[in-house]
Protein backbone atom coordinates (compact mmCIF):
# COMPACT_ATOMS: atom_id res chain seq x y z
CA UNK A 1 0.00 0.00 0.00
CA UNK A 2 1.31 3.44 -1.10
CA UNK A 3 1.03 5.17 2.26
CA UNK A 4 0.44 9.14 3.45
CA UNK A 5 2.97 10.75 1.19
CA UNK A 6 0.57 14.07 -0.33
CA UNK A 7 -1.58 16.19 1.57
CA UNK A 8 -5.22 15.78 1.10
CA UNK A 9 -7.94 14.66 3.44
CA UNK A 10 -6.80 12.30 5.70
CA UNK A 11 -8.72 10.50 8.27
CA UNK A 12 -7.49 8.17 10.80
CA UNK A 13 -4.86 6.57 7.96
CA UNK A 14 -6.71 7.24 5.11
CA UNK A 15 -6.01 9.85 2.64
CA UNK A 16 -8.72 10.31 -0.24
CA UNK A 17 -6.42 13.57 -2.07
CA UNK A 18 -8.06 15.27 -4.70
CA UNK A 19 -6.60 15.37 -7.83
CA UNK A 20 -6.87 15.30 -11.85
CA UNK A 21 -6.24 12.27 -14.01
CA UNK A 22 -3.27 13.56 -15.03
CA UNK A 23 -1.48 14.49 -11.69
CA UNK A 24 -2.42 10.92 -10.84
CA UNK A 25 -0.78 8.94 -13.25
CA UNK A 26 2.09 11.01 -12.30
CA UNK A 27 2.06 10.26 -8.64
CA UNK A 28 1.83 6.42 -9.22
CA UNK A 29 4.42 6.24 -11.50
CA UNK A 30 7.26 8.08 -9.02
CA UNK A 31 5.75 6.38 -5.98
CA UNK A 32 5.45 2.97 -7.08
CA UNK A 33 6.67 0.15 -4.63
CA UNK A 34 5.19 -3.00 -6.58
CA UNK A 35 5.27 -4.78 -9.89
CA UNK A 36 1.62 -4.04 -10.50
CA UNK A 37 -0.84 -1.52 -9.66
CA UNK A 38 -4.18 -2.10 -10.17
CA UNK A 39 -6.29 0.90 -9.90
CA UNK A 40 -10.41 0.57 -9.31
CA UNK A 41 -12.37 3.48 -10.32
CA UNK A 42 -15.64 3.61 -8.96
CA UNK A 43 -18.38 5.65 -7.17
CA UNK A 44 -20.19 5.40 -3.90
CA UNK A 45 -23.30 5.76 -5.82
CA UNK A 46 -22.34 2.73 -8.02
CA UNK A 47 -24.40 -0.20 -7.38
CA UNK A 48 -21.72 -2.52 -9.34
CA UNK A 49 -18.84 -0.55 -7.68
CA UNK A 50 -20.07 -1.21 -4.28
CA UNK A 51 -20.65 -5.10 -5.20
CA UNK A 52 -17.34 -5.75 -6.07
CA UNK A 53 -15.51 -3.56 -4.22
CA UNK A 54 -15.40 -6.31 -0.83
CA UNK A 55 -13.08 -8.65 -3.29
CA UNK A 56 -11.33 -5.85 -4.75
CA UNK A 57 -10.40 -4.77 -1.37
CA UNK A 58 -9.24 -8.55 -0.23
CA UNK A 59 -6.96 -8.88 -3.30
CA UNK A 60 -4.32 -7.03 -1.01
CA UNK A 61 -4.11 -9.49 1.46
CA UNK A 62 -3.43 -12.17 -1.20
CA UNK A 63 -0.84 -11.03 -2.77
CA UNK A 64 2.58 -9.89 -1.47
CA UNK A 65 2.87 -5.93 -1.40
CA UNK A 66 5.67 -6.65 -3.74
CA UNK A 67 3.62 -7.52 -6.15
CA UNK A 68 0.58 -5.75 -6.12
CA UNK A 69 -0.89 -2.36 -4.77
CA UNK A 70 -4.49 -1.45 -5.13
CA UNK A 71 -5.68 2.16 -5.44
CA UNK A 72 -9.23 3.24 -5.26
CA UNK A 73 -10.34 6.06 -7.24
CA UNK A 74 -13.43 7.64 -6.21
CA UNK A 75 -15.90 9.90 -8.61
CA UNK A 76 -17.89 11.12 -6.26
CA UNK A 77 -18.26 14.84 -6.45
CA UNK A 78 -17.06 17.18 -3.83
CA UNK A 79 -20.33 16.88 -1.72
CA UNK A 80 -20.25 12.87 -1.64
CA UNK A 81 -16.53 13.32 -0.22
CA UNK A 82 -17.48 12.03 3.22
CA UNK A 83 -19.71 9.35 2.20
CA UNK A 84 -16.87 7.93 0.06
CA UNK A 85 -14.07 8.31 3.05
CA UNK A 86 -16.93 6.33 5.45
CA UNK A 87 -17.11 3.87 3.18
CA UNK A 88 -13.54 3.24 2.95
CA UNK A 89 -13.11 2.88 6.23
CA UNK A 90 -16.33 0.56 6.67
CA UNK A 91 -14.16 -1.63 3.93
CA UNK A 92 -11.11 -1.16 6.36
CA UNK A 93 -9.40 0.66 3.32
CA UNK A 94 -6.24 2.63 4.68
CA UNK A 95 -2.91 4.88 3.36
CA UNK A 96 -3.06 6.81 -0.04
CA UNK A 97 -6.06 6.97 -2.07
CA UNK A 98 -7.64 9.07 -4.93
CA UNK A 99 -10.78 11.33 -5.66
CA UNK A 100 -11.50 13.11 -8.94
CA UNK A 101 -11.25 16.64 -9.35
CA UNK A 102 -14.53 18.26 -9.95
CA UNK A 103 -14.69 18.97 -13.94
CA UNK A 104 -13.51 17.59 -17.43
CA UNK A 105 -15.12 14.54 -17.36
CA UNK A 106 -13.44 13.94 -20.69
CA UNK A 107 -9.94 14.38 -20.11
CA UNK A 108 -10.62 12.29 -17.28
CA UNK A 109 -11.77 9.07 -19.03
CA UNK A 110 -9.05 9.90 -21.88
CA UNK A 111 -6.26 10.54 -19.72
CA UNK A 112 -6.93 6.72 -18.13
CA UNK A 113 -8.16 4.79 -21.48
CA UNK A 114 -8.88 6.26 -24.81
CA UNK A 115 -11.20 2.89 -24.76
CA UNK A 116 -12.85 3.76 -21.66
CA UNK A 117 -15.98 5.06 -22.91
CA UNK A 118 -16.76 6.63 -19.11
CA UNK A 119 -19.17 3.95 -17.55
CA UNK A 120 -18.04 2.74 -14.10
CA UNK A 121 -16.65 0.62 -12.35
CA UNK A 122 -13.20 1.08 -14.51
CA UNK A 123 -10.48 -0.96 -13.61
CA UNK A 124 -6.71 -1.10 -15.02
CA UNK A 125 -3.67 -2.55 -14.41
CA UNK A 126 -0.21 -1.03 -14.72
CA UNK A 127 2.80 -3.27 -15.32
CA UNK A 128 6.21 -2.67 -13.91
CA UNK A 129 7.21 -0.98 -16.47
CA UNK A 130 4.16 1.70 -15.88
CA UNK A 131 2.39 0.12 -18.96
CA UNK A 132 -1.19 -0.05 -18.99
CA UNK A 133 -1.39 -3.96 -18.97
CA UNK A 134 -5.08 -4.50 -18.99
CA UNK A 135 -8.17 -2.73 -18.63
CA UNK A 136 -11.89 -3.45 -18.65
CA UNK A 137 -15.33 -1.34 -17.64
CA UNK A 138 -17.74 -2.85 -15.47
CA UNK A 139 -18.32 -5.42 -12.72
CA UNK A 140 -15.69 -8.80 -13.31
CA UNK A 141 -15.99 -11.26 -10.64
CA UNK A 142 -13.48 -12.12 -8.09
CA UNK A 143 -11.70 -14.98 -10.00
CA UNK A 144 -10.84 -12.55 -13.19
CA UNK A 145 -9.35 -10.02 -10.92
CA UNK A 146 -7.03 -13.17 -9.99
CA UNK A 147 -6.45 -14.54 -13.38
CA UNK A 148 -5.74 -11.30 -15.23
CA UNK A 149 -3.36 -10.23 -11.88
CA UNK A 150 -1.53 -13.84 -11.94
CA UNK A 151 -1.11 -13.68 -15.58
CA UNK A 152 0.46 -10.59 -15.22
CA UNK A 153 2.74 -11.57 -12.40
CA UNK A 154 3.62 -14.81 -14.65
CA UNK A 155 4.88 -12.72 -17.08
CA UNK A 156 6.71 -10.92 -14.70
CA UNK A 157 8.72 -13.89 -13.35
CA UNK A 158 6.82 -13.74 -10.40
CA UNK B 1 15.22 -9.96 -25.91
CA UNK B 2 13.87 -6.70 -24.40
CA UNK B 3 11.84 -6.33 -27.86
CA UNK B 4 10.40 -9.94 -27.40
CA UNK B 5 9.68 -9.06 -23.90
CA UNK B 6 7.81 -6.30 -25.29
CA UNK B 7 5.69 -7.63 -27.68
CA UNK B 8 4.77 -10.24 -25.34
CA UNK B 9 3.68 -7.33 -23.07
CA UNK B 10 1.53 -5.77 -25.67
CA UNK B 11 0.23 -9.14 -26.62
CA UNK B 12 -1.05 -9.20 -23.21
CA UNK B 13 -2.80 -6.33 -22.95
CA UNK B 14 -6.33 -7.11 -22.60
CA UNK B 15 -8.99 -5.01 -23.44
CA UNK B 16 -12.79 -5.42 -22.30
CA UNK B 17 -14.34 -2.61 -23.53
CA UNK B 18 -18.17 -3.07 -25.61
CA UNK B 19 -17.22 -1.58 -29.35
CA UNK B 20 -19.90 1.38 -29.61
CA UNK B 21 -21.28 1.61 -32.97
CA UNK B 22 -18.87 3.44 -35.32
CA UNK B 23 -20.22 7.17 -36.49
CA UNK B 24 -21.55 6.60 -40.08
CA UNK B 25 -22.97 3.13 -39.38
CA UNK B 26 -26.96 2.79 -40.22
CA UNK B 27 -28.92 2.61 -37.11
CA UNK B 28 -29.26 -1.42 -35.70
CA UNK B 29 -31.77 -3.12 -34.16
CA UNK B 30 -34.86 -0.93 -35.67
CA UNK B 31 -37.49 -3.07 -35.64
CA UNK B 32 -37.50 -4.66 -32.11
CA UNK B 33 -40.60 -3.69 -30.44
CA UNK B 34 -40.42 -1.41 -27.36
CA UNK B 35 -43.01 -0.96 -24.73
CA UNK B 36 -42.99 3.10 -23.96
CA UNK B 37 -44.15 4.15 -20.37
CA UNK B 38 -47.34 5.35 -22.58
CA UNK B 39 -48.58 1.94 -22.74
CA UNK B 40 -47.52 1.79 -26.32
CA UNK B 41 -45.45 0.17 -28.51
CA UNK B 42 -42.37 1.52 -31.10
CA UNK B 43 -39.93 0.17 -33.11
CA UNK B 44 -36.90 2.57 -33.76
CA UNK B 45 -38.07 2.68 -37.23
CA UNK B 46 -41.49 3.72 -35.65
CA UNK B 47 -40.20 6.90 -33.77
CA UNK B 48 -37.37 7.93 -36.70
CA UNK B 49 -38.89 11.50 -38.32
CA UNK B 50 -37.56 13.20 -41.12
CA UNK B 51 -34.63 14.30 -40.06
CA UNK B 52 -33.47 11.71 -37.75
CA UNK B 53 -33.41 10.13 -34.51
CA UNK B 54 -31.60 10.99 -31.44
CA UNK B 55 -31.73 7.71 -29.33
CA UNK B 56 -30.51 8.13 -25.41
CA UNK B 57 -29.60 4.93 -23.21
CA UNK B 58 -31.26 5.95 -19.76
CA UNK B 59 -32.56 4.46 -16.50
CA UNK B 60 -34.33 5.66 -13.31
CA UNK B 61 -31.65 5.40 -10.60
CA UNK B 62 -28.18 6.75 -12.39
CA UNK B 63 -27.10 10.09 -10.42
CA UNK B 64 -25.81 11.16 -13.53
CA UNK B 65 -29.08 10.86 -15.16
CA UNK B 66 -30.71 11.95 -12.53
CA UNK B 67 -28.57 15.17 -12.98
CA UNK B 68 -28.52 15.27 -16.54
CA UNK B 69 -31.86 14.82 -16.95
CA UNK B 70 -33.12 18.26 -16.57
CA UNK B 71 -31.86 18.72 -19.73
CA UNK B 72 -34.40 15.74 -21.49
CA UNK B 73 -37.65 17.92 -22.34
CA UNK B 74 -35.64 20.80 -23.53
CA UNK B 75 -33.51 18.79 -25.79
CA UNK B 76 -36.68 16.44 -26.75
CA UNK B 77 -38.57 20.02 -27.56
CA UNK B 78 -35.86 21.18 -29.89
CA UNK B 79 -35.52 18.06 -31.60
CA UNK B 80 -39.58 18.16 -32.05
CA UNK B 81 -39.17 21.62 -33.39
CA UNK B 82 -36.54 20.13 -36.18
CA UNK B 83 -38.40 16.50 -36.97
CA UNK B 84 -35.85 14.59 -35.16
CA UNK B 85 -37.32 12.17 -33.03
CA UNK B 86 -36.32 11.36 -29.19
CA UNK B 87 -36.47 8.47 -27.86
CA UNK B 88 -34.78 7.41 -24.40
CA UNK B 89 -34.42 3.76 -23.96
CA UNK B 90 -34.10 1.76 -20.77
CA UNK B 91 -31.51 -1.47 -21.33
CA UNK B 92 -31.20 -2.14 -17.76
CA UNK B 93 -32.34 -5.40 -18.12
CA UNK B 94 -30.33 -7.41 -14.85
CA UNK B 95 -33.28 -4.38 -12.96
CA UNK B 96 -36.09 -4.90 -14.66
CA UNK B 97 -37.21 -6.50 -12.35
CA UNK B 98 -36.56 -3.83 -9.52
CA UNK B 99 -35.60 0.01 -9.46
CA UNK B 100 -35.74 -0.13 -13.83
CA UNK B 101 -39.15 -2.13 -13.54
CA UNK B 102 -41.58 -0.92 -16.32
CA UNK B 103 -43.66 0.22 -12.98
CA UNK B 104 -41.12 2.24 -11.97
CA UNK B 105 -40.47 3.88 -15.34
CA UNK B 106 -43.87 5.12 -15.56
CA UNK B 107 -43.87 6.30 -12.50
CA UNK B 108 -40.10 8.11 -12.82
CA UNK B 109 -41.54 9.26 -16.26
CA UNK B 110 -44.24 11.01 -14.26
CA UNK B 111 -42.41 12.31 -12.05
CA UNK B 112 -40.23 14.55 -13.68
CA UNK B 113 -42.73 14.77 -16.65
CA UNK B 114 -41.10 13.23 -19.56
CA UNK B 115 -42.51 14.86 -22.79
CA UNK B 116 -41.31 11.52 -24.96
CA UNK B 117 -41.44 8.17 -25.31
CA UNK B 118 -39.51 6.19 -22.77
CA UNK B 119 -38.98 2.26 -23.56
CA UNK B 120 -38.17 -0.88 -22.25
CA UNK B 121 -34.85 -2.67 -24.16
CA UNK B 122 -36.28 -5.96 -22.68
CA UNK B 123 -33.31 -8.15 -23.54
CA UNK B 124 -31.13 -5.51 -24.18
CA UNK B 125 -30.87 -5.69 -27.59
CA UNK B 126 -30.60 -2.69 -28.88
CA UNK B 127 -27.51 -1.65 -25.82
CA UNK B 128 -25.93 -4.75 -27.08
CA UNK B 129 -26.18 -3.39 -30.63
CA UNK B 130 -25.02 0.47 -30.02
CA UNK B 131 -22.33 -1.01 -28.09
CA UNK B 132 -23.88 1.56 -25.27
CA UNK B 133 -21.68 0.83 -21.95
CA UNK B 134 -23.89 3.75 -20.05
CA UNK B 135 -26.20 6.25 -18.80
CA UNK B 136 -26.93 8.54 -20.23
CA UNK B 137 -25.05 7.18 -23.29
CA UNK B 138 -26.18 9.70 -26.29
CA UNK B 139 -26.75 8.66 -30.42
CA UNK B 140 -28.08 10.97 -33.13
CA UNK B 141 -28.84 9.78 -36.20
CA UNK B 142 -29.28 11.79 -39.29
CA UNK B 143 -31.89 11.53 -41.88
CA UNK B 144 -30.13 9.35 -43.93
CA UNK B 145 -30.11 6.80 -40.58
CA UNK B 146 -26.79 6.72 -40.25
CA UNK B 147 -24.86 7.47 -36.88
CA UNK B 148 -23.86 11.33 -36.69
CA UNK B 149 -23.04 12.12 -32.80
CA UNK B 150 -22.16 9.61 -30.04
CA UNK B 151 -21.07 10.36 -26.76
CA UNK B 152 -22.66 13.14 -23.80
CA UNK B 153 -25.30 15.35 -23.58
CA UNK B 154 -22.94 17.91 -22.37
CA UNK B 155 -19.36 18.90 -20.09
CA UNK B 156 -21.59 19.45 -17.04
CA UNK B 157 -24.04 17.07 -15.43
CA UNK B 158 -24.30 18.93 -12.01
CA UNK B 159 -25.39 22.41 -13.32
CA UNK B 160 -26.82 23.00 -16.82
CA UNK B 161 -26.48 26.52 -16.07
CA UNK B 162 -22.58 26.00 -15.97
CA UNK B 163 -22.21 24.56 -19.25
CA UNK B 164 -19.80 25.34 -21.16
CA UNK B 165 -20.05 23.00 -24.36
CA UNK B 166 -23.32 21.90 -25.41
CA UNK B 167 -22.34 18.83 -27.42
CA UNK B 168 -25.63 16.75 -28.29
CA UNK B 169 -27.79 20.65 -28.83
CA UNK B 170 -25.18 21.69 -31.42
CA UNK B 171 -25.14 18.33 -33.28
CA UNK B 172 -29.33 18.29 -33.51
CA UNK B 173 -28.95 22.20 -34.41
CA UNK B 174 -26.88 20.70 -37.12
CA UNK B 175 -28.10 17.95 -38.14
CA UNK B 176 -31.36 20.02 -38.26
CA UNK B 177 -29.75 22.40 -41.01
CA UNK B 178 -27.99 19.82 -43.11
CA UNK B 179 -24.31 20.85 -41.19
CA UNK B 180 -21.48 19.23 -40.59
CA UNK B 181 -21.43 18.62 -37.17
CA UNK B 182 -17.92 19.86 -35.38
CA UNK B 183 -17.50 17.63 -32.33
CA UNK B 184 -19.28 14.52 -33.21
CA UNK B 185 -17.62 12.40 -30.18
CA UNK B 186 -17.61 12.52 -26.53
CA UNK B 187 -17.01 11.09 -23.62
CA UNK B 188 -18.45 11.59 -19.82
CA UNK B 189 -18.34 9.49 -16.42
CA UNK B 190 -21.82 7.27 -16.46
CA UNK B 191 -23.30 4.03 -14.95
CA UNK B 192 -22.90 1.28 -16.39
CA UNK B 193 -25.81 -0.73 -18.34
CA UNK B 194 -26.58 -3.44 -16.13
CA UNK B 195 -27.15 -6.37 -18.69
Amino acid sequence: MIFLLFCGCSDEGLELKVVSAPEFLTNISEIRTSKIILVNIWSTWCQPCIEEFPYVVGLEKKYDAKDLDVIFFSVDWDAQEQEAITFLKNHQVMGQHYRKREGDDQLFINTFSIEWTGAIPFTALYGQNGELAAQWEGKRSESYFYAKIDSLLTLYGS
Amino acid sequence: MKKSIIIIILSFMTVLIARELALGKVMPKVNVSLQDVSGGLFTLEKLMDKNGLLVIFSCNTCPWVIRWQDRYNPIAKLCLENDIGFVAVNSNNSQHDGVDSYKAMVEHAQEYNYQFPYVVDKKAELAVAFGATKTPHVYLFNKHNKLVYRGAIDDNAKNADKVGESYLVNAVNAVALGEEIKVKKTKALGCSIKF
